[in-house]
């Protein structure tokens, strides 16, 4: 390979530009399989999502303001071991991910709080992000140190593996065997371009590590979960599929979270009769999630009904066959029982048929993926698709015992939610599983009334029994329940899809288990004026940015302020486009994938476009910086799904094309008066961190998403201000 | 700025944010205004000195120093004074049948005022109602219901008992001790539902007062108890002894958790224990686990190994012998062991048919341990 160091890119072969493209595909690829991974080991919810992100990015950011030791000519020797040191270290990070409950001495299906998430989060973001993030600064120096070029490269790296991830692997085979694939990949192509001579033990051991996760991938998750009997797993595309049998008792988990257990009917008899009961004419039901559940059966208990079954992924049903004896599943072939397996909301926005009754058999919402089930846009849905008097119902985890505030408020934003769209009060039934109803006509939980028409129609029924609902329905129960919730929903927040409040009191609850600072931490944020969080910080950085104006007016380092600013802008922009498509046109696997390449194809023609030009125009900065005001104006009207689907891939090109023309810019700026290569690149990745927790994790449920975009507008227009005033841009 | 310098600096900012953040936290998460705790003085303990007192209730035995809390977060060294913080102050009260507690043979078909206050001396992976276990008496919103009150309103709801139930009533033991005592006086029993973490002075002393009282036997090996429960075995058992031995009524619960103690050779060696120590008339109940709080995702307790279970206890020569949290399963109802003869019928909650003539089977007139009137 050819090196010329006369600092002219021209004179680079391809390569020497394969490293720089393998680090995007390495990292991206990388990042992918550990959040898959992640996400099945530790639940994940929007927290630690928010947190493992960031992790990887403030450790990247660190480790590319390492700058290489003085000396060091050639930095193809240490580009080897660091890739094939990388290769190594995902190996044993997706391993260390694996056994992460064993190493903490817990059970398999075992709660863990924040923390150890955190934990794990951080160390694998240390050992794995940190060295990718110094590869950066190095493949600068093997490409003449135009880190432009760098950038280009290595985002375009980033773009390929998401799609090749995602639409090749993914879909295709275990997340083991894919990072087999990438990992094993990675190592032969940092052979083949850096031909090292020394560090064959590294790239040895990179080669060989990648065969053994692929071989021990079935093993490794046997012997993780055991004391548990794990009989049969699957990655599918939404997640981590693993079936657990202990004598005849069935458990499939998706990510860690029990789908059902068979046989127990008392889920599926929560799910389905207290609302079936309300009616004596149930003829159509629609039933979200639950198909595998034992629902079915329940609700064909009815005579005369027909169902319609949504399932978003068709693995459930299918390893749900291939498990339980056939009579479990014999309703699913009953004529009157229809499966359709796509996204539930999507499915109801498009129906034409009416329903007298919709069942949700979904998780609480703990993520915004879920939280779409519970919001007031999908109520409005439910109510034009229900029948007239039809009624709606779900299911919330809570206390049987004693209703807390924590819990009062959770359920309260729910219930005001729904109250909202469906005027007559819902109603609540106590209980372990909290029974939501919600309809335009008169509901009962009168336990005699339920329990004298289970016996009418001669209901084989084992927990909502005439046996068990007295207890179950007892006055002083429902009562404190129902005052609980009209005191806590006096605050009156209503979940939207854009403003994803029950979330953020679910993720109260789910922190308060834990015996850590997670809930304070949460509570605190929670009680913080908004004014406070959002605005306050605005006043602050407008005071920082003066400062800054007048003391780097001399200095290139003022240049690194717009960098942050796209960092911070861009990862948040990501992440609310996301959540808005999903909520507007439906969870569809393969489109966010689609979505973040859309923004890295952007990302690579600006970068493209800036370095084309040698100097940049005295404009430049301040339009591209404009640009994003702008773009951020339009994604707000863009929010609620006007334009239709092309719009957020447009707007994702948008921004990602500014993005990368003004990174390009900026850091060429910067580069002249501070010649260290992953200054720039370490600014953005660490303001990145800044917006992927903030946002992820706080923000975005407690304010929402457009009142987030609307800061984060101003704050660009005080970054355009800063470019503005500063000398050093003139 | 150069790096030593940004370093420096940056470390200075880490440390600052890192030491001041939680406690700006804690202060700022502070419920707002002052907490309505009591101030009773608690008993077994002892003062020590400097301040520092030893809670004698539990076998933890924790020595506090003054401002501190015990291991239950319901009790308080205040300037060597040792108090409890929840007298008087429930945060669960309802009324629920007595078969949910469960007890099968004490008063069927009739409900029992249950309650509870916040805390508890153990840490169950698996608790039921961790909300009001495992948080401070300040952590949840209590109200004033002092013994009187809590004796009255049993009266006043038709409940011929009171349940000590949900936390763990070790913990408000003078709540509960004092609210037994006035409500004997009113003819409403008392029944403890308790994890037998309780040292054996206070335990006699409640047996005094109490009329039932059912332990959650949780395991039968130290190591469970470690590893899940954050307690010990052996003072559950003592408890179990003294218990036995005294005119209470005993009956034993044995949560069944699928990988963590379903153990053949566990279950069997407790039914034997349980038989030599306490003898085989007291009930014992093995409950269904269903996911709960640390340990959502572990998988319900199939019915077959509860059968086992129960088949393997009947075989050590225990009477009564039952399955819990499946409803409408045989085992739920009583036999005579004379012979064989349906007692009680149950469904779930709901009694179906008593077939008891002054406490001995209607068909053969054996004799049925329990507390019937």
């Amino acid at each position: 390979m050819r090196i010329v160091r006369d600092g002219d890119p021209r004179h680079l072969g391809l390569s020497a530009r394969l490293p720089a493209f393998l680090l995007g595909f390495m990292a991206a690829s990388f990042q992918i399989y550990l959040l898959r991974e992640f996400s099945a080991e530790f639940s994940g919810n929007e927290l630690t999502f928010g947190f493992v992100l960031g992790a990887w990015l403030l450790w990247g950011g660190l480790g590319s303001l390492v700058r290489p030791r003085r000396g060091a000519v050639r930095p193809e020797p240490r580009l080897a071991r660091l890739y094939g040191g990388a290769v190594i270290l995902f190996c044993g990070g997706l391993a260390l991910l694996r056994f992460s409950h064993k190493l903490m001495g817990i059970l398999p299906a075992e709660a863990t709080g924040l923390v150890p998430a955190l934990g794990f989060a951080l160390v694998l973001g240390l050992f794995l992000s940190f060295p990718l993030g110094h590869a950066f600064v190095l493949n600068a120096g093997l490409l003449g140190d135009d880190v432009g070029l760098v950038y280009i490269l290595e985002s375009a790296g980033a773009a390929a593996a998401g799609l090749v991830v995602h639409f090749l692997l993914i879909p295709r085979m275990s997340n083991w065997l894919g990072a087999a694939i990438v990992g094993g990949g990675a190592a032969i192509v940092t052979l083949i371009a850096l031909r090292p001579s020394r560090s064959k033990a590294i790239l040895a051991a990179a080669l060989i590590l990648p065969a053994g996760l692929a071989i021990s991938d079935r093993p490794a998750l046997k012997a993780a979960w055991k004391p548990l009997d794990l009989v049969d797993a699957e990655d599918t595309p939404y997640g981590k599929l693993l079936v657990i049998r202990n004598a005849e008792q069935v458990t499939l988990f998706d990510n860690g979270q029990a789908v059902f257990s068979r046989p127990d009917v008392g889920a599926a008899e929560d799910a389905v009769h207290f609302a079936m009961l309300q009616r004596d004419d149930v003829e159509r039901v629609l039933l979200v999630g639950g198909t595998a559940s034992g629902c079915v059966e329940e609700v064909l208990k009815y005579p005369g009904v027909r169902v319609d079954c949504v399932e978003l992924d068709p693995a459930v049903v299918r390893l749900a066959r291939k498990h339980l004896p056939p009579p479990a599943l014999a309703a699913l072939d009953d004529p009157r029982v229809r499966v359709f397996a796509q996204d539930g909301r999507a499915f109801l926005e498009r129906t034409a048929d009416r329903y007298d009754a919709v069942l949700l058999h979904l998780p609480d919402p703990s993520t915004a993926q879920i939280n779409r089930y519970y919001t007031r846009e999908f109520f409005a849905e439910v109510r034009k698709k229900l029948a007239p008097g039809g009624v709606l119902s779900f299911v919330l985890t809570g206390p049987e015992n004693y209703v807390s505030g924590a819990f009062s408020r959770y359920l309260a934003s729910i219930v005001w939610t729904l109250l909202d769209v469906f005027p007559p009060r819902p109603v609540v039934v106590p209980g372990a599983g909290v029974v939501v109803l919600a309809s335009d006509g008169p509901l009962s939980v009168d336990p005699e009334l339920l329990s004298a028409k289970i016996a009418r129609l001669g209901l084989e029924t084992t927990y909502v029994s005439p046996a068990m609902l007295p207890a179950r329905l007892d006055p002083g129960r429902v009562d404190r329940l129902t005052l609980a919730l009209t005191v806590a929903a006096a605050e009156g927040r209503i979940n939207r899809d854009l403003v994803p409040v029950s979330y953020y009191f679910r993720s109260l609850l789910w922190a308060g288990q834990f015996r850590g600072n997670e809930a304070r931490l949460l509570t605190v944020a929670g009680r913080i004026p908004r004014a406070w969080i959002l605005d306050a910080p605005l006043a602050l950085i407008a005071l920082a940015l003066a400062v800054l104006a007048w003391r780097l007016r001399r200095s290139a380092a003022g240049f690194l302020v717009p960098v942050a600013v796209m960092g911070i802008t861009s990862i948040v922009v990501e992440v609310a486009v996301f959540i808005a498509f999903q909520a507007n046109f439906g969870y569809v696997y393969g489109k966010i994938p689609l979505l973040l390449a859309a923004f890295m194809a952007g990302l690579v023609i600006g970068a493209v476009l800036g370095r084309q030009k040698k100097r940049p125009g005295r404009a430049d900065l301040p339009l591209v910086q404009g640009g994003f005001v702008l773009l951020l104006a339009a994604t707000l009207g863009a929010l609620p799904g006007r334009g239709g689907e092309p719009v957020p891939f447009a707007l994702l090109a948008g921004f990602g094309a500014l993005s990368g023309y003004l990174f390009v810019a900026a850091n060429r700026l910067v580069l002249r008066e501070i010649p260290h290569p992953g200054l720039g690149y370490g600014v953005d990745l660490i303001a990145s961190f800044a917006g992927a927790v903030l946002a992820s994790a706080l923000l975005i449920p407690l304010f929402g998403i457009p009142a987030l975009l609307l800061r984060l507008a101003i704050l660009n227009v005080l970054a355009l201000a800063f470019v503005l005033v500063t000398p050093s841009s003139r | 700025m150069n790096r030593r310098s940004f370093l420096r600096r940056a470390a200075g900012a880490g440390l600052a944010v890192g030491t001041g953040l939680p406690a700006l936290c804690a202060r700022l998460a502070a419920q707002p205004g002052r907490p309505n705790l009591s101030r009773v003085e608690a008993r077994y303990y002892v003062k020590l000195p400097d301040r520092e007192i030893e809670c004698r209730l539990c076998p933890r035995l924790c020595r506090l120093g003054d401002k501190e809390r015990g291991y239950c977060g319901v009790r308080e060294n205040q300037g060597g004074v040792y108090y409890t913080l929840v007298y008087g102050k429930a945060c669960s009260l309802n009324v629920d049948p007595i078969e949910k507690k469960p007890f099968f043979h004490v008063l069927p078909g009739t409900t029992a005022l249950s309650m509870a206050t916040a805390g508890c001396n153990v840490n169950c992976k698996f608790c039921q109602n961790w909300e009001i276990s495992q948080v401070r008496a300040e952590q949840v919103e209590h109200f004033d219901l002092p013994p009187e009150a809590a004796a009255a309103k049993a009266v006043s709801s038709g409940c011929p008992s009171i349940a000590y139930t949900y936390s763990e009533p070790t913990v408000f033991f003078e709540y509960m001790y004092d609210t037994a005592l006035l409500a004997r006086r009113r003819g409403v029993r008392s029944l403890v539902v308790t994890g037998g973490h309780i040292n054996p002075e206070p335990l006699a002393d409640l047996l005094a007062v109490v009329d039932a009282v059912k332990v959650d036997l949780k395991g039968f090996t130290e190591g469970f108890y470690k590893a899940y429960v954050r307690g010990a075995l052996k003072p559950v058992l003592e408890a179990i002894r003294t218990v036995a031995k005294s005119e209470a009524w005993l009956e034993i619960v044995y949560l069944v958790i699928p990988t963590l103690n379903d153990r053949p050779e566990d279950i069997r060696e407790m039914a034997r224990w349980v038989g030599n120590e306490a003898g085989v008339d007291v009930p014992l109940h093995f409950s269904r686990f269903h996911p709960m709080y640390l340990v959502k995702n572990l998988p319900p307790t199939p019915l077959s190994t509860l059968e086992a279970a129960r088949e393997t206890a009947l075989g050590q020569g225990l009477r009564f012998v039952y399955i819990g949290n499946v409803p409408g399963h045989e085992a739920e109802s009583t036999y005579c062991p004379g012979c064989g003869q349906a007692v009680i019928k149950r469904i779930g909650y709901s009694i179906e048919a008593v077939r008891l003539k002054k406490g001995k089977c209607a068909s053969c007139g054996t004799a049925i341990p329990g507390i019937w009137a």
